[in-house]
């Protein structure tokens, strides 16, 4: 059973571009519903990016639910362990030892510890 | 091939110039005008400034190059290339200067759906359900497996440097401390080891098929263009954040899972990416997904594979 047929219909899937790119330049593309925050990124993709304005955005959506809902002992961020300083020492220790995933747990914390501290590129 | 790829555009000029003089040499010197791994890395240490890309020329991405070629796929404007020591990724071989412009494409009936339509979304209550259909639909199927051998066969054999918490032990998805990560990890971790359970794959099968669905998959109705490129940033007017974290669009809540062959080799940019995966305007969210569960029906009658 076919109701549409792909040949007659041209159905496609493919890339399209957003910024103009140049010859040789890498095509990218933001994986997941497009504004994915690090937390799914490395739930599905198992990296950490660099940089993600997503996270402060949903850092501050978790904040100001939880204080809507007066659950403020329940936002996430206020059960950290260790301190961005020390998380940043705990890094250079893991990449000294190539322990890849202390490495990627130790980033994922700095990575939103900095995006809610610093707010940074927040949309 | 040796692609050179810079970070400043200055740089490529001048590889570019030093070409002019050697034209026989076998390396193309290509600027790169945004840095070099941008977010999609790992987000490890610093990025270099100038790094060397290969093009991927090997026999599995020439037999998927022919395969979809074969099948209609437009692929003229991009090479696989493979980045020094972090995987492949897409790269252009033309320049595009205006946004909607259209990259690369293959046929619909070129993509492998996830979910068998016939179980109306019942057969994927979680992801790990969608990596079991993986496995049971086309990596089991001796039919399905050798029609899709072209694609199957440039997939990863293990994750290396991009697993997920999936592959941490429970100790270690602790130390994340960001709640609704740990619970999701898991959640994912425990919807793993029942759909083993359930199916009689192992945990090791089903592990790493869930993470192929996860990191390779495309959310059909997810990038629809109309939501998240044309509105920009008025895009985040629409978005919710549900409890666990995860940042819904409106298109986010439905979706059933396909693989993109060649598609799929495009690497991750956060905040800047260039590009976004469609599907073909003719078709209303209702309709491409009304389009892949009949085309799903239709598969075993399709000779193209």
């Amino acid at each position: 059973m076919t109701i549409i047929d792909p040949h007659k219909d041209n159905a496609w899937f493919g890339l399209e571009v957003t910024r103009p790119i140049k010859k040789g330049q890498e095509i990218r593309i933001a994986y997941g519903s497009g504004v994915s925050s690090s937390s799914e990124l490395l739930l599905n993709y198992g990296f950490v990016p660099e940089k993600n304005r997503m996270d402060s955005f949903m850092l501050n959506h978790l904040r100001k639910k939880a204080e809507r809902d007066s659950e403020e002992q329940d936002f996430p961020l206020t059960s950290w362990t260790t301190t961005l300083e020390e998380d940043q020492k705990l890094l250079e220790m893991a990449e000294d030892e190539n322990e890849d995933n202390l490495q990627k747990i130790v980033s994922f914390r700095i990575r939103l510890k900095e995006s809610y501290t610093s707010g940074e590129d927040n949309p | 091939m040796v692609w050179f790829v810079s970070s400043t555009t200055m740089t490529g000029k001048f590889i570019l110039a030093l070409l002019a003089f050697f034209p026989c040499n076998n390396v193309i010197a290509l600027a790169l005008t945004t840095r070099a791994r941008s977010a999609g890395g790992t987000g490890f240490g610093a990025a270099s400034n100038t790094e060397v890309v290969v093009a991927d020329e090997s026999a599995e991405i020439i037999a998927l190059r022919n395969f979809l070629l074969s099948n209609r796929a437009d692929l003229t404007n991009v090479q696989v290339g493979r980045h020094e020591g972090h995987g492949r990724g897409l790269f252009a071989t033309k320049s595009f200067n205006k946004p909607g412009k259209i990259i690369c494409r293959i046929p619909s009936d070129c993509a492998l759906a996830l979910s068998d339509p016939a179980e109306q979304g019942k057969d994927v209550p979680t992801i790990a359900h969608s990596g079991a259909n993986l496995i049971k639909l086309y990596m089991k199927d001796e039919v399905k497996r050798q029609q899709w051998a072209a694609y199957l066969d440039t997939l990863p054999k293990e994750p290396g440097s991009f697993e997920t918490p999936d592959f941490m032990d429970l100790e270690e998805i602790e130390l994340l401390e960001f709640p609704p990560l740990v619970k999701s990890a898991k959640e994912r971790k425990e919807q793993i080891a029942q759909v083993a359970a359930e199916t009689g794959y192992s945990v090791d099968e089903v592990q790493y098929a869930t993470w192929l669905v996860a990191s390779r998959s495309f959310p059909l109705g997810v990038a629809a263009k109309d939501e998240l490129v044309e509105e920009g940033d008025a895009v985040l007017q629409n978005i919710e954040v549900d409890d666990r974290g995860q940042i819904l669009t409106r298109a986010g809540r439905s979706y059933i899972r396909l693989l993109l062959p060649w598609i799929d080799f495009a690497n991750h940019d956060s905040n800047s990416p260039n590009a976004v995966s469609f599907i073909s305007r003719m078709f209303s969210r209702h309709l491409a997904v009304l389009h892949f569960l009949t085309l799903f029906l239709s598969l075993p009658e399709n000779d193209n594979h």
